[in-house]
């Protein structure tokens, strides 16, 4: 049988060999809305490691960003994704943004950038965590800038998807469309379920 | 869900601008009523100018018909004629001519993207209808597909101008375009355009700039085919589309795919797959997770290349598709398949579905079998039988034990690297069949393998009876671990070697479920040990095997010379991935290999003294393992080869180009045959084929007559654009050769993957008449 077994182990180590070599397979993404959402530890602009288990207890919106994304700048230009970060912290919501570009990809600034690039939208997040190996977006099947998770404080994900119902890059259509941020957050604090789980995300895609 | 709208960055006044226009031009008395507006008409010309250029935004450009350079791109608004007749109406269009690698939209973008919108400004009474959209190609980005235009595309729109419209003038055609241009990053853009046309009674005539753009894109609409009847059929998990042929149509369709204008309906990125049924054709989508409701109807485009009325027609089917109450009957048969994944359980798949992997299996049993003879194979296997006439006076049950271990280690590793391929695509890699050797390290570990068992196969050391099992040790447990190894030998050493009818059942796997691929490479597998599974089960089978004697041992040794070969082929692979820096220290541990190899046979025998021979072991150990790892610290990490650096995989000959999607394309617009072939340094069919078909004078003189362009796609390292481009064809392995006639029904002609000089006459003969019968070319490939 040891003879046997040698030759299988081989088998199995150029298996194990061959799929360390082509990198983590591009999972569909484990985040799932009804699941627990996936920990993570990620550094922020200013080098302190920022892990989601640290905000338990609380509602967590992860946004995905992407400044140089004319869908970013929609919500950035018309101080729609801003509003919604300085009403829903005043409710005592964490709010991180999160930036999964790839290094020498569009999207990925030095933190002096980012900073300089808050501060000139005005936009007040907890922390502007970095994800520049693409791990986390992976994980949580983000695709596109903006997308948009929120997170209860049990550390389930209740709500995936667009930041509202209009697909475009103007300004104009604010406005009109159904924010489901809003909507979730509306229900929540009612006391009720989620309406809109899962939504199809729409904006640029994510710089992996 | 989500209506989409267009983007418009214009600065604030525009609209406001527009307005002023509109309600000026409205306000503005019937010219011919009053004489003063006669001599007032060319100062009002230009204030109206202005305030339609108002209208455009000054910010940006309002020019006076001819194209406007932005970001990666040039557009422009064309008519189709160059005049305009009172109440007739006529065609103009935005056309779009984007930079290589940029695209725009299609009318339902898919996963990311706008569309394009094109505001009007026309003179009053004048009437715009929608924009007509031709077909759009799928454009797969990474995780992600969009629907959208490369090269140059028109969005058709139709004009009605009043019909008391004043003859004699001229008329404004203002228009206001914005859009999103992508490639990997997104720009939005914008441009305001003007095109001035007389007004005249005669009958317009076509601008000759701009008919065979009109007529290349009307080609390219989609249009009901009457007979064709589209039915839908739709689950929790998928979307089927249901074509009933017509009697009078006699084409076959091998490659439809189905662009809804439904937004979130279908998985865009999910390969669609196609099914003929007894009375038309079965295309199953896979459903998206975000559509919960039920659309009244699917409306979109079908399309297909081989064209709805036959080869050479209309490519595009409009399509809106009621469900069908009673599935007919020849969908009832795949209908339990689709509907049953609402069950969660597995399908009671009949009829055509279980026919298709019948038939699979088959091909791949075939093809395994197919896979004995080739070079890279033939001496393990061949050494393989030696064993089994060396025992034949043997106990029969040992030869039958040997004869399933070494099924066990080809089916094992059939199925292990299949199941990493995969694994591997379920995650969205790009990969093929044969993706192993597109590895540096893979390559070298395998010389080495390949390499030793060469020289124990000249004699200068003895594994071969482990190995191959070649001795006739009486102990029954020993040998099996070599029988099973020399099972996995086979597999990995055979897997370049794709052989006719492999292709196609290879293809066929990856598109099908997880388990279904999993039984054809385990068929695959099963072909290829079927030989010595039969011969060592049935041992009367052996007589009619020559007897053993001292050619053996001749035969072996001779043997070793085919393995030599194969570790020469192996570098030059090396060689093309990486560098000769590399190979050269690939082949200073080929020496240190053997140095161990020797001291192994020379000291480490059993006839050595026991203290000598563990001795020699160890050093013969050492020396192997640690050259190996020294080297292999070398090897870079697979990554996509450059591919313009390098075409030396054909380097006599002809000229190749290398692969992209839009150098066909363009080449294909020139009118000119375009010849691709998909090949691999590590495919030996395709250097084969290459050798005796591709590089015989006949061919190459035929090639440059025709004016032939050739394209090769060389996937010897990774390379997603070619992996993709591969599965259009629904192929997963290389060789592939594809010849386009210059013909406007540019059916692309698939050759086999054996080819001969007389195959490849014969296809450019086919190709050159196709083309002389039609003489104008398609732009769009989808």
């Amino acid at each position: 049988m040891k003879k046997i077994l040698i030759p299988i182990a081989v088998v199995a180590v150029a298996a194990a060999y061959l799929l360390g070599n082509y990198g983590t397979p591009m999972a569909a993404g484990e985040a799932q809305v009804g699941n627990p959402a996936p920990d993570f530890t990620l550094m922020d602009t200013n080098g302190n490691n920022v892990a989601l288990s640290d905000y338990s207890g609380k509602y967590i919106v992860l946004e995905w960003i992407n400044y140089d994304c004319p869908f970013v700048a929609k919500h950035y230009n018309a101080k729609n994704m801003q509003s919604l970060q300085d009403k829903y912290r005043e409710q005592g919501v964490v709010w991180l943004a999160i930036n999964s570009s790839a290094e020498g990809k569009q999207g990925q600034f030095s933190n002096d950038e980012i900073h300089t690039r808050l501060k000139k939208h005005a936009s007040t997040v907890d922390a502007y965590l970095l994800d520049g190996n693409g791990e986390v977006g992976r994980k949580y099947g983000a695709t596109h800038t903006p997308h948009m998770y929120i997170i209860n404080p049990e550390g389930t994900l209740v709500y995936m998807g667009a930041i509202d119902s209009i697909n475009s890059a103007n300004v104009a259509d604010i406005p009109k469309a159904d924010n489901y941020v809003v909507m979730a957050f509306d229900a929540i604090f009612a006391g009720n379920d989620v309406p809109v789980g899962m939504t199809r995300a729409y904006g640029c895609t994510v710089k992996y | 869900m989500p209506a989409l709208r267009g983007i418009r960055f214009d600065p604030a006044g525009r609209n406001f601008c527009k307005e002023v226009t509109v309600k000026w031009q409205r306000d503005t008395p019937p010219k011919d009523i009053d004489p003063i507006m006669k001599i007032m008409k060319p100062i009002l010309k230009s204030i109206l100018l202005l305030i339609t250029m108002c209208a455009f935004g000054l910010a940006t450009r309002s020019v006076q018909g001819q194209a406007v350079r932005t970001d990666y791109m040039e557009t422009e608004l064309v008519v189709e004629t160059t005049s305009i007749k009172p109440g007739q109406p006529f065609w103009a269009g935005l056309r779009m001519k984007m930079d290589e690698h940029w695209h725009t939209y299609w009318r339902n973008p898919a996963d990311s993207g706008l569309p394009t919108e094109i505001d009007w400004a026309l003179p009053d009474g004048f009437q715009a209808g929608e924009i007509n959209w031709p077909y759009p190609q799928k454009i797969v980005l990474d995780i992600l597909a969009s629907y959208g235009y490369e090269g140059e595309t028109l969005l058709l729109v139709e004009i009605t101008p009043p019909a008391d419209l004043e003859t004699g003038g001229t008329a404004d055609i203002g228009a206001f375009a914005s859009w999103l241009v992508c490639a990997d990053i997104c720009l939005p853009g914008e441009s305001g355009y003007q095109v001035t046309l007389p007004v005249t009674d005669e009958a317009p005539q076509a601008d000759e700039r701009w008919t065979d753009l009109f007529t290349r894109t009307r080609e390219q609409l989609a249009v009901p085919v009457p007979g064709w009847q589209v039915e839908a059929v739709i689950s929790d998990s998928t979307v089927a589309l249901h074509a009933s042929t017509p009697e009078w149509y006699r084409g076959s369709l091998t490659r439809v795919e189905f662009y809804p204008y439904n937004e979130d309906l279908i998985d865009y990125v999910s390969p669609q797959r196609l099914e003929k049924t007894e009375t038309g054709y079965l295309l199953t989508m896979r459903r998206s997770g975000f559509y919960t409701g039920r659309p009244d109807e699917i409306t979109g485009v079908l399309v297909s290349a081989e064209g709805w009325r036959g080869a050479g027609s209309e490519r595009a089917l409009a399509v809106a598709a009621v469900y069908a109450d009673e599935l007919p009957a020849a969908v009832a048969a795949i209908g339990p398949a689709v509907a049953g994944e609402t069950a969660g359980a597995l399908a009671p798949v009949s009829g055509d579905l279980v026919a298709g992997l019948w038939q699979a299996l088959l091909f791949a049993l075939i093809g395994g079998l197919i896979l004995n003879l080739m070079p890279c194979v033939l001496p393990v296997l061949s050494i393989k039988v030696l064993g089994f006439i060396h025992q034949a006076g043997d106990d029969p049950a040992k030869a039958r034990r040997h004869g399933l271990v070494f099924t066990a280690g080809v089916l094992i590793s059939f199925l292990a690297l299949a199941a990493v391929l995969i694994a591997l695509r379920a995650g969205g890699e790009q990969l093929g069949w044969g993706f192993q050797l597109q590895s540096p390290a893979f390559l070298v570990i395998l010389s080495v393998i390949i390499f030793v068992f060469g020289l124990s196969l000249f004699g200068v050391f003895e594994i071969g009876t482990s190995l191959v099992g070649l001795g006739g040790r009486a102990d029954s447990g020993s040998g099996l671990g070599g029988s099973f190894m020399s099972g996995v030998l086979a597999t990995v050493v055979a897997t370049p070697c794709t052989a006719p009818f492999m292709g196609v059942a290879l293809g066929y796997a990856l598109t099908q479920s997880a388990a279904q691929s999993l039984a054809i490479f385990g068929f695959l597998g099963l072909g290829m040990a079927l030989p010595y599974l039969t011969l060592s089960s049935v041992p009367a089978l052996l007589k009619y095997v020559p007897k053993p004697g001292a050619w053996m041992e001749s035969f072996k040794q001779f043997m070793g010379f085919l393995m030599m070969a194969t570790v020469v082929w192996l570098l030059w692979v090396l060689n093309l991935q990486t560098d000769p820096n590399l190979v050269a220290l690939v082949m200073v541990l080929l020496v240190m290999v053997s140095l161990g190899s020797w001291i192994l046979g020379r000291w480490g025998g059993i006839s050595a003294g026991s203290r000598t021979r563990i001795a020699a072991r160890s050093v013969a150990t050492v020396i192997v393992f640690a050259s190996l790892a020294a080297v292999l610290s070398q090897v870079p990490a697979p990554a996509k080869a450059e591919r313009a650096a390098m075409t030396p995989v054909n380097s006599a000959g002809l000229e190749w180009q290398p692969f992209s999607r839009q150098l066909v394309q363009d080449l294909r617009a020139t009118g000119k045959p375009v010849f691709v072939d998909f090949t691999a340094a590590w495919c030996l069919s395709c250097q084969v084929n290459k050798r005796v078909a591709l590089n015989d004078s006949r061919v190459v003189e035929r090639f440059e007559t025709l004016g032939v362009a050739t394209v090769q796609a060389d996937w010897t390292s990774r390379d997603p654009e070619i992996t993709r481009a591969l599965a259009e064809f629904g192929r997963n392995s290389v060789p592939l050769y594809v010849l386009y006639s210059g013909g406007p029904d540019s059916e692309p002609a698939i050759l086999p993957e054996l080819l001969t000089p007389g195959l490849v006459l014969d296809a450019l003969k086919q190709a050159e008449t196709g083309s002389a019968a039609s003489g104008r070319t398609v732009g769009m490939i989808d």
